[in-house]
């Protein structure tokens, strides 16, 4: 297991899944939670408490992008650097859930097992 | 849901849970959840996504507010708080006792009654998608016909718009006796089902869960298809001892083998007091009987169509139904209509939705009168404290930390009033359900409602909270020395709040009166009906029913035998003097009444809307003789009364009357015009009867052409367990007008029940197969009938005696308040002179003025509340001096003793005692 760089608790599955989201680029709450299938009651806590202990940063979306599609600004949300190392610590030690075959079927399927 | 905005429900609970956010992170959080609720109406979410999404903010607004530190000195606070006020609530038992108990007496009963309510009227059955079941029924509002079944045309007709229903089906209720056969756990007497036949689709519409087995289906319902049958779960269960194995074997059905293939779920079944199911065979088209535009006889049960609204689809059906009877029909169901209504376990009647109506007012009332009581008890209990909170005030507390803690003491009070009120209100609903017939309310799932709980405890935390929050924030005050000074000066809180407790209190009185003369005029009709002659000897009596299954009883000849033999080997039995049967008994006993309407010989059939319309009973030989009663003029029946013989009818008073008056009538009593009954008295026997009309011909129109010469008037007989004051009724000799459901009445000798054993063995030698339903003394019919008018009294002798009780300990509070807060002057007066009479005058004085305007406005109240319950008091005026005049002076004795308490403390206060105290 690989000590973490901030040192402190573990993140949860949960929050790994936000992290791992916002790494790809996904940016706000709705869109974290269609691409993780969390709730939003799970989502929207998880990106405070990421931002606090700084693997996510927020900022608001530029108004006039925001002006143009006719809706107020959203709160954006990207990954630290901080919060890049945690993730791919955090995926090492989730690693052991990775590909597994079941009753003969590959999961998760479609991708082979690197 | 797309373009309709997001759903205002979202927005709330957003709004609502934004405001737990610490204010310094509100506007961001705001401003974040109001974007993203946003895109997801933009991106076409559903309004229940969209609600479930928004959901989200409340651990959000949680985080938040932890993290930021605020939530745990709140919370804190808060139990430190509720710490302290259950302490301050122990330190006065008394008060606090009352309150909880004025609460828990206006929550229980409100609950109870609510959810009693809820479970009849409101609550959709426990089907899948059970809010698009629907049912369809016939009315015709121009004569008060509502919920008529509808005809196989109209069904077809109003059914066939696939846009609003899914699937539809009907049914008819229908009895059938279940064999004693079946060996194993079915074994036992025979008895009498109550099942409903249905229609193809009936299952498919209604979705039922089976327990075993399986629905009818479409093979079953083909003409000549071998019997079927599906069982309730309530007949598995009592009849059948839960047999596991039940599926395959065959149950005897009027003596038809029936396969059983399915056992319901509990509850599942429509109509609810349904034992079992059997298809309509019907084939492919109705036969010509069944398919009469005219025949409103199925039920029908229909499924809406996804997203179809209960209210358009009536709209719509109702449309159709109109121009269906603006069309050729016959003449009587011209201005028929349809109406689609939600599918409910009970179809309630327009009279008892009524009585469910008043019913609910008072059960409100009642919770209105507690919650007074409790601002009344709260405000005075404040105002005593009104030098402490001034006193903590001055010490530094500040003016929320003061109101926090005024309002969790209410807080406190309203829960335990909550919490014992849910005790009582499951005491109560079983207690209230005894009262009621038990095939009527067994059937039944009734629990404590939970929303409807939510809402009393809801009301009461409410009015404790804004009887907590009033003087709360005068007290913890704007002026502190202001509050002092009122402390020391002993005159407690000002003007203002006295007249609002005296304003209480007299609203109180007022709907104690209300309440309790309801109740009083509810006993008084109730007793009435109780001491109502019923026109015969009703002790000693004993009667049951039987049907004689078409099968095997198809011939009148042999209808006439069983019922020869019967009588016969029923008089034989030791201690049976005399029987007989008729197709129905009178005090609400077995049998059914059938209405047809009659003309004298000659005259042409009675224009629409003019009915010298008839109860036509069909009796035996020995009817009247086994009832006690002789005929006021002629005859009554006996053994020469046959089929063959000359055709006969024996009319009562009442019909007798009307007759004489009719067209081509012989006119009034004793051949006079004008023979109009007067008053409510009834004549004494004798006097004049219409006699005029012996010896005429008349006939039945509707059904039967058949002339049938009068030849008796027999005294009115009392037809249900209520009073039946002048329903008109004519009997025929059953041997000339043969039928398979009759009632047989026996008059014995000494206990009617003794007789029971012998009844059984004697029918069961005759035909092991017909149940006996109902085998019973006739008083105990009488007494079931009268159940649910007992249960209504008691509800309303419940909900007065409760008025009663919170009305004095309001003017017992109020005075005694007043008296404790003015010793110091009561003792400054007696110093000076003023003698132990006089203060007690005064004191009384102060009582008084309360108690004449509470009741005063309660007689106005009570005047237009009695008229209101008129329709339930069967024919008893709603006008009752006595009954109103008790009440009030009920009330003034109660207002008076509880005046007099503090009263005479007040003359015994010492002046020297009373000045040193403050």
């Amino acid at each position: 297991m690989t000590p973490k760089p901030s040192g402190r608790k573990k993140l949860p599955l949960g929050a790994v899944m936000v992290l791992h989201a916002l790494a790809r680029g996904h940016r706000y709450g709705l869109d974290v939670m269609d691409q993780t299938g969390l709730t939003s009651g799970t989502v929207y806590p998880t990106l405070e408490r990421l931002e606090k202990r700084g693997f996510a940063r927020s900022s608001w979306e530029d108004a006039e992008v925001a002006h143009e599609e006719k809706r107020p600004p959203r709160r954006y949300f990207e990954i630290t650097p901080d919060g890049k190392a945690e993730l791919i610590g955090a995926l090492d030690r989730y690693k052991a859930l990775a590909p597994l075959t079941i009753d003969g079927v590959a999961y998760p399927g479609g991708a082979e097992p690197a | 849901m797309s373009g309709h905005g997001i759903p205002r429900l979202a927005r709330w609970i957003v709004a609502l849970t934004g405001s737990l956010v610490p204010r310094r992170r509100r506007e961001v959080w705001r401003r974040q959840w109001e974007a993203d609720l946003q895109h997801l109406d933009a991106g076409g979410a559903g309004a229940w996504r969209t609600i479930r999404f928004s959901m989200g903010s409340l651990p959000h607004a949680l985080y938040l507010r932890r993290e930021e530190g605020t939530m745990t000195t709140t919370i804190r606070g808060f139990l430190e708080d509720l710490k302290r006020s259950v302490r301050a609530l122990i330190r006065r038992p008394g008060f606090s006792l009352l309150t909880v108990l004025t609460l828990a007496v206006g929550i229980g009963t409100a609950t109870a009654v609510y959810s009693l309510a809820e479970a009849i009227l409101f609550r959709p059955l426990p089907l899948p998608e059970a809010d698009e079941l629907t049912e369809i029924v016939s009315t015709h509002p121009a004569r008060g016909w509502n919920r008529l079944g509808v005809s196989y045309p109209d069904f077809r007709d109003l059914t066939a718009r696939d846009d609003l229903f899914q699937s539809a089906s009907f049914y008819q209720t229908a009895e059938r006796d279940v064999a004693g056969d079946g060996g194993g756990a079915g074994a036992g007497a025979p008895r009498r089902l109550t099942l409903a036949t249905v229609h193809r689709g009936f299952f498919e519409t209604l979705r039922p869960r089976v327990a075993l087995g399986r629905l009818l289906v479409e093979a079953d319902q083909e003409a000549g298809a071998p019997a079927t049958v599906v069982l309730s779960d309530r007949l598995w269960r009592s009849r059948y001892g839960s047999d596991p194995d039940m599926v395959g074997r065959t149950i005897r059905l009027d003596g038809v083998p029936h396969t059983v293939v399915g056992v319901l779920e509990a509850g599942q079944g429509v109509p609810v007091w349904a034992e079992a199911w059997v298809p309509l065979q019907f084939g492919a088209t109705p036969p010509e009987w069944a398919d009469r535009r005219s025949n409103h006889t199925w039920q029908v049960v229909a499924r809406l169509e996804p997203g179809v609204d209960v209210d358009d689809a009536d709209e719509q059906i109702r449309a159709m139904a109109r121009s269906i009877y603006q069309g050729p029909v016959e003449e009587r169901d011209r201005g028929m209509e349809a109406t689609v209504l939600p599918l409910r376990a009970m179809q309630v009647t327009a009279s008892e939705e009524r009585l469910f109506a008043v019913m609910g007012l008072a059960v409100l009332l009642v919770l209105v009168i507690a919650c007074m009581n409790t601002s009344g008890l709260l405000m005075t209990h404040l105002s005593g404290r009104a030098r402490e909170l001034s006193l903590r005030s001055a010490l530094g507390a500040s003016r929320g930390r003061l109101v926090a803690q005024l309002l969790s003491e209410s807080f406190v009070l309203a829960l335990a009033g909550g919490a014992l009120g849910t005790v009582g209100a499951v005491v109560g609903m079983q207690q209230l359900l005894r009262f009621g017939p038990p095939e009527q309310v067994g059937f039944l799932d009734i629990r404590v409602n939970g929303i409807v709980l939510a809402g009393a405890v809801g009301l009461s935390l409410l009015a404790t909270v804004l009887a907590g929050l009033l003087p709360a924030l005068g007290a913890a005050g704007d002026s502190v020395a202001e509050g002092l000074k009122e402390g020391t000066s002993g005159s407690g809180a000002g003007a203002g709040s006295k007249r609002l407790r005296s304003g209480l209190v007299v609203a109180e009185l007022a709907l104690s009166v209300m309440l309790l003369t309801g109740a009083g005029l509810m006993v008084r009709s109730f007793q009435q009906q109780l001491a109502a002659d019923p026109g015969f000897r009703s002790e000693g009596l004993l009667s049951f029913s039987v049907r004689l299954p078409e099968a095997r009883y198809g011939d009148d000849a042999l209808v006439r035998q069983f019922y020869d033999r019967a009588v016969g080997r029923l008089e034989t039995l030791p201690g049976v003097r005399q029987a007989s049967a008729a197709s129905a008994l009178p005090l609400g006993g077995p049998g059914v009444e059938l209405t047809r309407a009659f003309a004298f010989e000659g005259e042409p059939e009675p224009p629409e809307g003019v009915t010298h319309g008839a109860y036509w009973i069909e009796v035996g030989p020995g009817y009247f003789e086994a009832l006690g009663v002789s005929p006021l003029r002629g005859r009554g029946f006996n053994p020469a009364d046959r089929e063959g013989s000359a055709p006969v009818i024996v009319v009562n008073r009442t019909f007798a009357e009307r007759l004489a008056a009719a067209p081509g009538g012989p006119g009034g009593p004793g051949g006079r015009r004008g023979g109009s009954r007067g008053g409510a008295e009834r004549p004494s026997p004798g006097t004049d009867v219409p006699e005029g009309i012996l010896g005429r011909r008349i006939r039945s129109v509707h059904d039967e052409s058949l002339l049938r010469e009068v030849v008796g008037i027999v005294p009115d007989l009392q037809r249900g367990g209520l009073t039946g004051e002048g329903s008109p009724a004519a009997y025929v000799p059953t041997d000339q007008s043969p039928r398979r459901a009759m009632s047989f009445l026996l008059r014995t000798a000494g206990d009617p029940g003794a007789a029971i054993p012998g009844v059984r063995a004697a029918m069961s030698e005759l035909d092991p197969d017909v149940a006996l339903d109902q085998l019973q003394p006739l008083e105990a019919a009488r007494r079931a009938e009268l159940g649910g008018i007992r249960l209504v009294m008691a509800l309303f002798g419940t909900f007065g005696i409760m008025a009663l009780i919170l009305a004095v300990s309001g003017v017992y509070g109020q005075v005694a308040y007043s008296v404790s807060r003015r010793t110091r002057e009561i003792g400054v007066r007696m110093a000076v002179g003023a003698t132990a009479g006089g203060v007690l005058a005064r004191v009384l004085g102060e009582g008084a003025r309360l108690t004449v305007l509470g009741l005063t406005v309660g007689v106005v109240l009570a005047l237009g509340f009695a008229k209101l319950l008129s329709f339930a008091l069967f024919g008893l005026p709603w006008l009752d001096p006595r009954a109103m005049g008790s009440v009030i002076a009920l009330l003034a004795l109660a207002a008076f003793l509880a005046t007099l308490i503090p009263a005479r403390r007040a003359t015994r206060v010492d002046p020297v005692e009373a000045l040193r105290t403050e």
